[in-house]
């Protein structure tokens, strides 16, 4: 009885859970209990190492280091094990732990410890910095099957291999065919393209429905020519084995409709968007369709509702958090241009140049669950023909008529003044530039960080070089003012993450506990701000976090370690945010950026933890790039 | 009765124990002595289920006992018993632990299981809740069988918390006071010990052990360092 109550509790918690009935058997056979009142000093710093793992079956306890001042480093409740590096290295325990409620622990010899290890390499990484790389996917997989709410059907696209849903072998045609031979094999096979082959039955080309009507009808052709004039040479091609969901990623970002897909060296078939539709009725193509297809806005009604729902699927199915942001953002990118082409088909072309710009989450290609929709008019003042009047006027009704759409459509709120007051959402380079700046400074942190959000600006629509001119020019003035960057480096360096957690609560250095969390504010934030402020100091221009990354790494800011690290822990909060925004709108509650800590299994929270704790690395490199320029403002 | 006087009597009757035809071998080799320090201390907290609390007529029907170095239990060495009823069972007793004369039946007799309860506690020092009723059947059963006597040291959890009420310090600064009831459950819920509702002899030891661990820490917190001293407060 008591064994098997200490083995049931064991099996429950990671990384006794990943073990065997065996191995926990043995473990139970030689396992004792302590325990310690409030208060008392469990392990001490630099005492000596320990001999057994202990296992908190009961109560909780701080970890801390006491130097000079006392530092406390985590918190520890239910189910977490301490004092196993100590254990394992034999060197004096790095941490004094106390009890800070009435504590009742498991201790795990060492040998048994040991012997686990021999037998089980992957036990020992949970407790080590090789958490992350070894255990994240397992943490994916439970959140996966804690998703109880599939429906049957929507599970294929992603796990289903292309080649399934193959129809028929692929028809082709040599490269003597004439264009109306083509027409005629493709009307009587009821298909939408045809494949014309060399020789040798390779694949040359390819001719779909649309080539027929744009190429040949519209252009008033000789259907007598061959089809090799107006085939498409450019062949796409995914290999017979990719999941649907991979092929459909390469359709929408080669934009295509028809997909060569191979087997070896040989062509199997060819799938069109038709077939994933029929395989899935919200496909994002098939968004995508809807979008291009509508020529007034009120048709756009129900999108933005068949986007969210891409995204619950895509979430359920597991799929990576970088790979649904890719898709949503290209959603989401072509609804706003879709759009702002019918605003301006309303109210008349402009002649000046000019372009709008996403920012916030959404200018960084990481907008989730959409709730507010962020994007502005710049123009170009010096460059233009225009009278600014003239130009300021133009903007003015494209923002008004935009609101219309946004409100007749149901669409998420248009935030048309950012700044507040009487600041409207468009200008020139220059009123950009003043405002966002002075926002940078404003005593205000609202207006602070609106300003930050305006820094990951990118361009959607229009002449993308005035977003460009704007960048640069905002870049420079920030690099060149120490007002501006210490901004930043404030921001980027001195935010503290949560150091873990306590039973239901998660717990900052302070020790104070809270009931929720904020992912965004609390985890993804510090992370985009750091990579935000390196991005700006070394003239980086693209704006997600990920890209961010990978050029930090290359311009050698960044280690590969570290650039892995925080990627995956980017990618992590992502999909724990994701996750909890779908939960909130299944349960039609509103959709935020908040998680209960007490909603997540130990792995969720070990995982989270391991991010908080990468965070201190990351404004390490902060520091060390605006160094000098802290010794200046001091 | 005296220590000394418990020893000397035992130090006879294990001599006769051994002498009859070797049934049950005497385990006790006297090798703890009350000057050792609690924490490197062996106990054995155990329990019985009785038929009735009269020591003539009733008999036990199960046994549990865990072991404990100092205030650490071990979780896997432990025992427990079920005993063939020596008598006929009371209708009160059965309400109590819930063991049927018809599930007892086939177990085996209190005399083999003796042997096993001597091999486990060995020199063990033994603790429980109101322990005095537990050895006075155990008693009287190995006297029955091999005329024998449990030589070995013994406290009471019991007592161990009539002195922690009355002069704990620390005890009485972390638990604001303490438990005015006596009976094992809810002393253990008063400090916080889980009880589980199903209780038999060994879930009993097991909470017992938990309360005695809990005792400990406090007792050494109020410099209570050696088995002797310990003796002084809880001995049974």
């Amino acid at each position: 009885m008591i064994t098997e109550d200490s083995i049931k509790f064991l099996a429950g918690i990671p990384p006794f859970q990943f073990l065997d009935d065996s191995a926990l058997r043995s473990i139970a056979g030689n396992l004792s209990m302590e325990f310690f009142p409030k208060n008392a000093l469990i392990l001490t710093q630099d005492g000596p190492p320990g001999e057994s793992l202990r296992v908190i079956k009961k109560g909780g306890v701080k970890v801390y280091l006491s130097n000079d001042d006392e530092i406390v480093i985590d918190y520890k409740s239910e189910g977490d094990s301490f004092g196993y590096l100590s254990l394992i290295s034999g060197d004096k325990a790095r941490a004094n732990v106390m009890a800070i409620e009435d504590t009742l622990c498991y201790l795990i010899p060492k040998n048994i410890i040991r012997d686990i290890i021999n037998k089980n390499p992957g036990f020992g990484e949970y407790f080590m910095k090789s958490f992350f790389k070894n255990y994240l996917d397992k943490t994916y997989k439970e959140m996966r099957s804690k998703n109880l709410l599939f429906k049957e059907g929507e599970k294929l696209l992603y796990t289903t291999p292309v080649k399934d849903i193959l129809t028929k072998a692929p028809v082709m045609a040599g490269t003597e065919t004439t264009i109306k031979e083509a027409a005629g094999i493709m009307s009587e096979e009821r298909i939408s393209s045809i494949i014309i082959r060399d020789s040798q039955d390779a694949p040359l080309g390819i001719v779909t429905d649309r080539d027929l009507r744009d190429k040949v009808v519209a252009q008033g052709v000789d259907t007598s020519q061959r089809v090799t004039e107006i085939m498409s040479k450019e062949l796409v091609t995914v290999p017979s084995d990719s999941t649907c969901f991979d092929s459909l990623s390469t359709m929408i970002h080669e934009n295509i409709h028809h997909l060569l897909v191979t087997d070896g060296d040989k062509l199997a078939g060819v799938v069109t968007n038709h077939d994933f539709m029929l395989l899935q009725g919200t496909s994002p193509l098939s968004i995508l369709k809807t979008i291009d297809r509508q020529q007034n806005p009120e048709e756009l009604r129900t999108v933005h509702e068949r986007i969210n729902q891409t995204i619950s699927i895509l979430l359920k199915e597991g799929v990576k958090a970088s790979y649904i942001l890719r898709i949503i953002t290209e959603l989401h990118d072509r609804l706003i241009q879709k759009i702002i082409d019918l605003s301006i088909k309303d109210i008349g072309k402009s002649h000046c140049p000019f372009a709008f710009f996403v920012y916030g989450a959404e200018g960084r290609k990481e907008e989730t669950f959409k709730t507010v929709f962020r994007c502005a008019i710049v123009f170009n003042e010096k460059t233009t023909y225009c009278a600014k009047k003239e130009m300021e006027d133009f903007c003015a009704r494209l923002i008004a008529n935009l609101q219309d759409t946004f409100s007749a459509c149901e669409l998420p709120l248009f935030d048309t003044h950012p700044f507040g007051g009487q600041i409207p959402v468009y200008g020139d380079i220059a009123a950009w530039e003043k405002n966002i700046l002075n926002s940078l400074l404003s005593p205000e942190s609202r207006n602070v960080i609106t300003a930050k959000k305006m820094l990951d600006l990118r361009a959607i629509f229009g002449d993308v070089s005035v977003v460009e001119d704007l960048k640069n020019s905002l870049f420079r003035k920030i690099r060149g003012d120490e007002r501006y960057t210490s901004v930043l480096y404030e921001y980027a360096s001195k935010q503290k993450s949560p150091i873990g957690f306590f039973k239901k609560f998660i717990v900052d250095e302070k020790g104070e506990q809270q009931e929720k969390f904020d992912v965004k504010k609390k985890g993804m934030s510090h992370i985009i701000d750091a990579l935000r402020a390196l991005s700006i100091a070394y003239d980086i221009h693209e704006t997600s976090s990920m890209e961010r990354l990978d050029l930090l790494h290359r311009k050698g800011v960044l280690n590969k370690e570290l650039r892995n690290d925080i990627s995956a822990g980017f990618e992590f909060l992502l999909h724990l945010l994701m996750q909890a925004q779908l939960e909130k709108k299944e349960e039609q509650v509103k959709i935020d950026n908040v998680i209960e800590p007490d909603n997540l299994s130990m792995l969720e929270k070990k995982s989270l933890k391991e991010v908080f704790q990468l965070m201190p690395a990351l404004q390490e490199v902060v520091k060390t790039r605006f160094k000098n320029r802290e010794a200046l403002a001091r | 009765m005296s220590f000394l006087s418990r020893v000397f009597r035992h130090a006879k009757a294990g001599k006769r124990a051994k002498a009859d035809e070797g049934e049950a071998t005497n385990t006790w080799t006297g090798a703890i002595q009350p000057g050792i320090s609690i924490k490197e201390c062996p106990f054995v907290v155990f329990d019985t289920e009785l038929s009735g609390l009269n020591a003539r007529k009733d008999f036990i029907v199960s046994v549990g006992a865990i072991k404990m170095t100092g205030g650490t239990i071990h979780i896997n060495r432990e025992m427990y018993r079920l005993v063939r009823p020596a008598g006929e069972m009371k209708k009160e007793s059965v309400e109590i632990h819930g063991l049927t004369p018809g599930e007892l039946k086939d177990e085996e007799e209190i005399k083999s299981v003796l042997p096993d309860f001597l091999e486990f506690i060995k020199d063990s020092v033994l603790v429980g809740h109101f322990i005095n009723i537990d050895i006075k059947f155990m008693d009287k059963a190995l006297k029955n069988k091999y005329n024998y006597t449990l030589p070995n040291l013994a406290v009471d959890t019991h007592t161990i918390h009539e002195w922690l009420y009355e002069n704990g310090v620390q005890f009485k600064k972390h638990y604001h006071g303490g438990s005015t009831k006596t009976d094992l459950f809810s002393v253990a819920q008063r400090y916080g010990i889980t009880v589980d509702t199903a209780h038999d002899a060994l879930n009993d030891a097991f909470v017992t052990a938990q309360l005695f661990q809990r005792f400990l820490y406090f007792l050494y917190a109020d410099g209570i360092h050696t088995l002797n001293e310990l003796l002084d407060i809880g001995r049974a």
